[in-house]
This record gives C-alpha cells, sequence and structure tokens, in this order.
C-alpha cells in the first residue's frame, strides 16, 4: 500500500500505458521530480481524482496534470474533467492545455491533440508517420479494415501491428515508449511537451 | 444524530472542526492525532450536564488518579486559563449542543512572613504571593432545540472535597440523549445489565435477529441468574456465548451497547481477527440501522478499514450513511480528510493508503 504523495508534481493518467508512456517521455525531456497515477480507465476519474485529492501530502502538490483520451469529443471529455475537479473545490483550467492559477495549479490535456478525437495511439502512431515500417503496417491496416469481421478498434490494432514491426516486440504502446519505439522528436509532440513542461 | 462538532482546547486538541457526520463513521489517523480525544469529546458533549463524565474518560484511559494536577489534564497544553469549548449541531431533533468546561479554582495564599511580620500588606504585593489552584471543573452547558431563539442554560461542576469529590448535578434537566463509550477495557463489562435492559425493553429478538445472521444456528439469548448470557444452537443445553468463535462475543457486547443513541467504540477492531472484521462491522450495519443508533468508532487497523467498506457495499452500498475521516495533525494544527464510501472504495481500489 503506497502511504503518501512525496512529490509537489503529479501527473493523472487513464492506465498502465499511459503511465509507461508519460514516464518514457518526462524522462525524454529531462524532467524527472514528479509521480504519476493511474485511475484504471476513464469511467474511474470521477472516483479516482477525489481519492487522489484525499491522499496524504496533497495538501503540497503544487501541479496537477491530468490527461485523458478525447475519444469522440474532446471538449465533453475536458469538461467531464473540470466537473470532478469542482465537486472538489479545486481550481480547473478554463481552457484545454491551460493550467490555472489555484493551489495546486491544474492542467488538462485531451488526447491525442487536445482538438481533436482520438486516443494515446492516434499521438503515438503521428510520431512515426515517417517511418518505413509505417508502410507494412499501412498495407496491413487497410486489408484487415476489408474483412468481414474487422477489428473493432482499427487504430489500437495499427499501432500494435507497428510494436509487432519492431526489433523486440512489446505487446503495448506504454512499453514501446519505454522502448523508445515512438519518435518523442516528432512536432506532433510540441504541444503535449508544452503541456507537461509545466511540470518542470 | 450529530452532524458535526467542534471542538477547541480539549487535551492535545486546539481547535477542529469536522462536518458531515453520517449514521456510522469511523475515524483513523496516526498515534497521537486525536482520535480518542474526538470520542471523548462527543462523549461529554451527548452527557453535557453530568459533571462525573470528565472523570470517566480518564478512567477510560486508565488514569483513575484525582489531585490538583489530574483536574489541568481536560485542557490544551494543561493551560486551565483557555476553557475547553466544545459544540455540535444534531438532526431528529435539530438543536445545536454547547459545552464549556471551565477550571474551579480556588485559591491559596502564600505570603511571605517579613510582609506579615510588617503588619502592612501592599495590595499588590499581597496579589502577587497568592496562588490558585485547580479544585475541580465547571460544566456550562447551552442547548438551542429546533426553533427556539433563546437557549436552554444549564450549569453544573464537580469539585473535590476532602478525600472524596461532590458532584453539582442539575436541578431540572433531563438529558434525552444516550451515549456509550466503549474502549478495549470496558467493552465486556456490564455485558449481563446491558443485556438485561434489552430484556426488560423486549429486544431480545432483534439482537437475536442481527446475531444470526452471523451465526445462523444462533435461535434463542438468554439471561442465567449467574449473569451470563446464554445462546440457542440446537444443542441438548445453552451455550454461555462467551465461548462462541469467531468474536461473536465481543460483537454481542457493541450491539448491546447499540441500543443506545450515541456509541462511541474506541479501537473497534481490537479483539477481531482478520477474518472476522466483516462479521463485526456487518453486526454494526445492522444494528445502527435496526436500533437507529449513530455509531463513531476509531481504528488503526487498515483490515479494518477494508472491513468497513466491504461490507457496506455489501449490505448498504447506495444509502451514502458512511463516513471514515482521517485526522491529520501538524504540531497545532488538525485537519480533517473525509471520504464517503464511494471513494474509499476507489482508493481501497488503487492500494492508496487512506490511515
Amino acid at each position: 500500500m503506497t502511504d503518501i504523495i512525496h512529490q509537489k508534481k503529479v501527473l493523472a493518467v487513464e492506465g498502465k500505458d499511459e503511465v509507461n508512456f508519460f514516464n518514457a517521455l518526462l524522462k525524454y525531456v529531462e524532467i524527472t521530480d514528479f509521480e504519476v497515477y493511474e485511475v484504471g480507465g476513464k469511467q474511474q476519474f470521477k472516483d479516482k481524482l477525489p481519492a487522489l485529492a484525499r491522499r496524504r501530502g496533497f495538501s503540497d502538490v503544487e501541479v496537477l496534470a491530468v490527461v485523458r483520451d478525447a475519444d469522440n469529443d474532446a471538449n465533453a471529455a475536458f469538461e467531464s474533467i473540470r466537473n470532478i475537479l469542482k465537486k472538489e473545490k479545486l481550481e480547473p483550467p478554463i481552457q484545454i492545455n491551460q493550467f490555472s492559477e489555484g493551489r495546486p495549479k491544474i492542467g488538462i490535456f485531451i488526447m491525442p491533440g487536445n482538438s481533436d478525437e482520438g486516443m494515446l495511439e492516434d499521438l503515438c502512431l503521428k510520431t512515426v508517420e515517417n517511418n518505413l515500417a509505417m508502410d507494412c503496417v499501412q498495407l496491413f491496416t487497410n486489408c484487415i479494415s476489408e474483412l468481414e469481421k474487422s477489428p473493432n478498434n482499427i487504430v489500437k490494432a495499427k499501432a500494435q501491428a507497428f510494436l509487432a514491426a519492431m526489433p523486440k516486440l512489446v505487446t503495448s504502446v506504454g512499453l514501446g515508449a519505454q522502448k523508445g519505439y515512438w519518435n518523442f522528436n516528432s512536432e506532433e509532440l510540441t504541444d503535449l511537451k508544452a503541456f507537461i513542461n509545466n511540470l518542470r | 444524530m450529530y452532524k458535526n462538532i467542534t471542538i477547541k482546547g480539549l487535551r492535545g486538541i486546539k481547535r477542529l472542526k469536522i462536518e458531515d457526520f453520517r449514521q456510522v463513521n469511523l475515524f483513523v489517523g496516526k498515534n497521537n492525532c486525536g482520535k480518542t480525544t474526538i470520542l471523548e469529546g462527543l462523549f461529554l458533549l451527548t452527557g453535557p450536564t453530568n459533571a462525573e463524565l470528565p472523570l470517566k474518560i480518564n478512567s477510560f484511559r486508565k488514569f483513575n488518579v484525582i489531585d490538583e494536577n489530574s483536574w489541568t489534564l481536560f485542557f490544551n497544553k494543561l493551560d486551565v486559563n483557555s476553557n475547553i469549548e466544545i459544540s455540535g449541531g444534531l438532526v431528529k431533533p435539530k438543536e445545536k449542543r454547547s459545552l464549556t468546561i471551565k477550571p474551579s479554582m480556588k485559591s491559596i495564599a502564600i505570603m511571605e512572613k517579613t510582609t506579615i511580620d510588617k503588619k502592612v500588606v501592599d495590595i499588590k504585593d499581597s496579589y502577587s504571593g497568592l496562588t490558585s489552584g485547580v479544585d475541580g471543573l465547571k460544566l456550562e452547558y447551552s442547548l438551542t432545540k429546533n426553533k427556539s431563539k433563546t437557549p436552554e442554560k444549564i450549569i453544573t461542576g464537580i469539585v473535590a472535597k476532602g478525600p472524596g469529590i461532590q458532584f453539582e448535578m442539575p436541578k431540572e434537566y433531563k438529558e434525552l440523549l444516550r451515549g456509550v463509550f466503549i474502549n478495549p477495557t470496558t467493552i465486556s463489562g456490564d455485558i449481563g445489565t446491558r443485556f438485561n435492559n434489552v430484556q426488560i425493553k423486549k429486544q431480545t429478538g432483534k439482537i437475536t435477529e442481527v446475531l444470526s445472521q452471523i451465526e445462523p444456528s444462533l435461535d434463542n439469548l438468554s439471561l442465567g441468574a449467574d449473569g451470563i448470557i446464554y445462546c440457542d444452537i440446537g444443542l441438548d443445553r445453552l451455550m454461555p456465548v462467551n465461548v462462541m468463535g469467531d468474536g461473536i462475543f465481543r460483537v454481542l457486547s457493541i450491539i448491546l451497547a447499540t441500543i443506545n443513541g450515541i456509541v462511541l467504540v474506541d479501537e473497534v477492531e481490537n479483539g477481531f481477527y482478520h477474518s472476522s472484521q466483516e462479521i463485526l462491522w456487518d453486526a454494526i450495519f445492522k444494528s445502527a440501522k435496526e436500533f437507529n443508533v449513530q455509531i463513531f468508532a476509531t481504528t488503526h487497523s487498515i483490515e479494518c478499514v477494508k472491513a468497513f467498506s466491504s461490507s457496506y457495499s455489501r449490505l448498504e452500498k447506495d444509502n451514502d450513511e458512511i463516513r471514515l475521516y482521517r485526522v491529520e495533525r501538524k504540531d497545532d494544527d488538525f485537519k480533517i480528510v473525509s471520504y464517503d464510501h464511494k471513494t474509499l472504495e476507489a482508493s481501497l481500489d488503487s492500494d492508496w493508503e487512506v490511515r
């Protein structure tokens, strides 16, 4: 059982994949004094954010960054997190990708790119669009899309296909990030990097 | 039923306010954070005209000495110049209670011999030569009922007189709220008397009903002439409830206390194996509902907290009638962090410490 929040900068994300992804990304941009907490799925934010805010040590937290997937509607996802924070009497940001001025100052980033629809996998794939392996992945994805029983989530399938094309197989985008398979130097990550820069 | 309480100047607590009490309330926190003192504050406010209660809360802590110094132990930092103030809001019936505890001072004149010899006593000097001692407590209670604007005021007290103690009791006021304080040393005391009271009120059946959900073979309870409670579990003869397994004796002790209005249980987990904690909470939730009592308990044990949450998930879940409060203390500052059932479940699910 983890006892208290030790760091003054805290990131709350959906699941283990995001934890691995952000640990890798923050390490890449040389931010070290932070803690990442997974809430266990987007439906869990409403119970887990209040639980996180009650942890011993939260009153010393200076920056809280919340990251969740847009799915079909980035604005709805943003408002949903804002409402949870307001209920907790925490000051949410007014706009996506901005931080509030309260204590802690709070920012909300909606994946994959704030105003878009989608998820972590979309963002990861955008960073490797110029990777040669993507030609094979695209052909494979086109092919499976035509199947009578095609995958429910073609983006996830595409991300898995890309990971399968890497030298050492890993089965999740988070572990892919740890292996350096996604291109953290990509311009596609400019907004996200600017956002997490607030944890510096 | 209490909705809130404010405690100022009682033992280690300089100032603390707790709001949003529910039917069953569990306090957690590190050692010496004030959990037991909160129960004591509630106990004093539940019997605010009973001047014996301050002595009782000392005896619950196994401190039975009554001398000049013992009276100061109730006051924050032993400072008898700052009163103890405990106030609380209740619902059903709606009322506001406020209790101020002051030291009862006796003056002891200590004059310099030389001053007396001179036969001239300078007022300033003679005042500085007087010291005061505490020989008891004054309890000033104020009760504002529902729509009444003027509070009812009752003053009582307790004073050391020679080798004994003199209590000043209210002449006309009758306290309707009942409270019981249970801790590991008092839990089994008086169990026969408590059971007898239940028997007189014809409520034995309800107790049996709650217990039988924990021990299905238990059919009937009765009090023997020897003061022992016996239970019928379908054998040829009755069994003393003391020998029943799974802490059922302790469960019964707590249930018997819960036929009163406010029940305060210090170290509720004490005496229960980890695996029996849910049985304990099942019994507490069921009897709290059955007898319409409000429970305040403390615990150190995470197993007890987990059982508190999981038992409630099974039994009630949607009624939002429990709260867990973590008492955080940093020097003189007290902070209360309150968890409703959903937030508690979410924390335990993530393995995030709540104590």
